[in-house]
């Protein structure tokens, strides 16, 4: 039982709760991060949708807002007994409001697989306290469309992009210290980005999180857990053709997160709020503003 | 299990802290590219100009004296460009005037968008943050003799003769206040009954007469750093005020003396050229 429970925990958690590495001036927005994990035993498919701001601090901007909407299908599946496949599949839609016209691209993203091996499965200390431990190895493919000519052409950041038009490695790892019905989940992601055909290479992106979670049972039927902890993320600055740094690229950001996922039988459902704390993005020339993740899930 | 552990946590250490790497600085000398976005600063808010066909009473700008105009044509000098920075980095932009050619001498043109395009290249790598350049064309660019490239004067409109140089700014349309007669303009005629022509300029200084010293050595400080080097490709933005041009020191009426063409009738013009020009931010 406690394993069945700790074990949903961590889904929960991870399954619920992603950054995205991303600032709104070049920086691939495609790189949602942060590696989902999933009970060890347990598979599961289900849809996400992230939703993250920017606003523009230019002057000359007049306050142009850009909308990333991010609908994702994540599906798990353990092949074997210590490793577990993850996809992940976007589709985006990127939207600018701007005084002087609204303009948006949309389309698949690029497609994730990463393939996880369990190090520590449940690992029991004296005291209670379980250890679990993961690390993945996986590509990015540009399955998206990438247009290089998006900023020369019409004036929009080449992460509109719905794909980054290039190929990418990933690593990731996700640790889950659990006591009793809660615990501290931990993850990392390393997105290391090729360049694309055109020689647009997006800037390396990072990713990781802390969140303290814990479930409780109003009825028996249905669990609820809230968490609530740090996310951070890091994108390097992207490089044109030429090899010099694209102007406005790159970034940071710190946020705090809060979340609640609710599950009944193998359903889940999820949402999460992060606020920023403390940021820099392209030169300081766009905020972010606070994000906002739903899902919905069936475990099998 | 031990070494799982701490392999694992040493794992997750690495990629969780893991940042960008950090870039490799090389020393090799950069670029910068200097823009000029000519505006109308009008409540307080940056307005892109618009030139329209000579002859047109559509007036989109007002000046200080509240008389409406617009603008048919509007052209500059900027030459002898020079970057300082906090830590004692200078770099000086190549000047050349000769029959075959021209170098530091830019004609930033409203008509033509690649002209407020200046690219300086070979920058010693560091960081900036002033920038001196001369509105106008100095001596050096006048006593060298007929000078190609952007001072040829068979192409670039705005010479004189050798006693009067260059014309460093040309502004020319019209306003309703205007009793026209403009003669000697490029776009202007002189039966526009409204027309303007306002050409400053001068590079000598000969007190009495009507030479007068009109071009501007301007120094302008950013409000950050801007790192030069050879990975970097940062955009300087400046802007010109065509509003601040008819009035800050002075504020030009234009029913006085709106048909200017030589250096002593634009010193007041010329005056307010050292508040028209602005920093405005940086791309990096």
């Amino acid at each position: 039982m406690a394993r069945n429970v700790i074990a949903l925990a961590v889904f929960l958690l991870f399954f619920s709760e992603t950054t995205m590495a991303c600032d709104a001036c070049g920086c691939s927005v495609n790189g949602v991060g942060v590696g989902l994990m999933a009970v060890y035993r347990q598979n599961y498919v289900g849809m996400q949708y992230q939703y993250a701001p920017f606003r523009s601090q230019l002057e000359h901007a007049h306050g142009a807002v850009d909308y990333f909407h991010s609908f994702e299908l994540v599906a798990r599946l353990r092949v074997l007994r210590r490793i577990n496949l993850q996809l992940n599949q976007p589709y985006r839609l990127n939207i600018r409001r701007h005084p002087d016209g609204d303009d948006k691209r949309s389309g698949l993203g690029d497609t994730r697989l990463v393939a996880h091996y369990v190090l520590l499965d449940q690992h029991q200390f004296k005291g209670g306290l379980r250890l679990y431990t993961e690390a993945g190895i996986g590509v990015k493919a540009p399955t998206g469309p990438f247009d290089p000519d998006i900023h020369d052409a019409h004036n929009l950041p080449e992460n509109f992009n719905p794909g980054n038009g290039s190929w990418g490695g990933i690593l990731q790892a996700n640790i889950v210290l659990g006591y009793q019905t809660g615990g501290l989940t931990l993850s990392g992601n390393y997105q290391y980005n090729g360049p694309s055909t055109s020689g647009y290479r997006f800037g390396h992106q990072w990713s990781g999180k802390a969140l303290l979670y814990n479930q409780f049972w109003p009825n028996g039927a249905i669990s609820l857990t809230p968490y609530i902890g740090l996310t951070a993320e890091g994108i390097g600055r992207d490089e044109q053709a030429d090899g010099k740094y694209a102007a406005s690229t790159g970034g940071k950001g710190w946020f705090a997160a809060a979340g609640l996922n609710l599950k009944f039988n193998q359903w889940l459902l999820g949402a999460a709020l992060s606020q920023p704390l403390s940021q820099h993005y392209s030169n300081a020339e766009v905020e972010a503003k606070a994000r906002m993740t739903m899902n919905l899930s069936f475990i099998f | 299990m031990k070494k799982f552990l701490f392999l694992s946590t040493l794992l997750f250490g690495v990629l969780f802290f893991s940042a960008c790497k950090d870039e490799e600085e090389t020393k090799d000398p950069g670029t910068l590219e200097v823009n000029f976005d000519n505006i109308a600063v009008i409540n307080n808010v940056q307005q892109q100009l618009s030139l329209v066909t000579p002859g047109s009473t559509d007036y989109a700008y007002t000046n200080a004296l509240g008389q409406k105009f617009n603008i048919n044509l509007l052209r500059y000098y900027i030459s002898a460009i020079e970057l300082d920075g906090p830590n004692g980095e200078h770099y000086h932009d190549h000047m050349e005037a000769t029959a075959s050619g021209s170098k530091g001498y830019y004609l930033v043109d409203e008509s033509i968008p690649a002209s407020q395009l200046i690219l300086l290249e070979d920058i010693p790598a560091g960081e900036y943050n002033k920038i001196t350049f001369t509105v106008g064309v100095d001596s050096s660019g006048v006593v060298n003799g007929a000078s190609g490239g952007s001072l040829d004067p068979a192409t670039c409109h705005m010479f004189w003769n050798w006693n009067s140089g260059y014309i460093a700014v040309k502004y020319e349309g019209q306003s309703d206040v205007s009793n026209g007669g403009v003669s000697g303009a490029e776009t202007v005629t002189g039966d526009n009954p409204h027309g303007m022509a306002y050409h400053i300029g001068g590079w000598k200084d000969i007190p009495g007469g009507v030479f007068v010293y009109n071009n501007k050595r301007l120094s302008l400080t950013f409000d950050t750093v801007v790192k030069v080097e050879s990975k970097e490709a940062p955009e300087l933005h400046m802007v010109f005020d065509v509003i601040k041009m008819f009035g800050s020191h002075h504020n030009i009426d234009f029913t006085g003396n709106h048909n200017v063409h030589k250096p002593a009738d634009g010193v007041e013009v010329a005056h307010n050229l050292e508040h028209a020009f602005a920093y405005d931010h940086i791309h990096q």
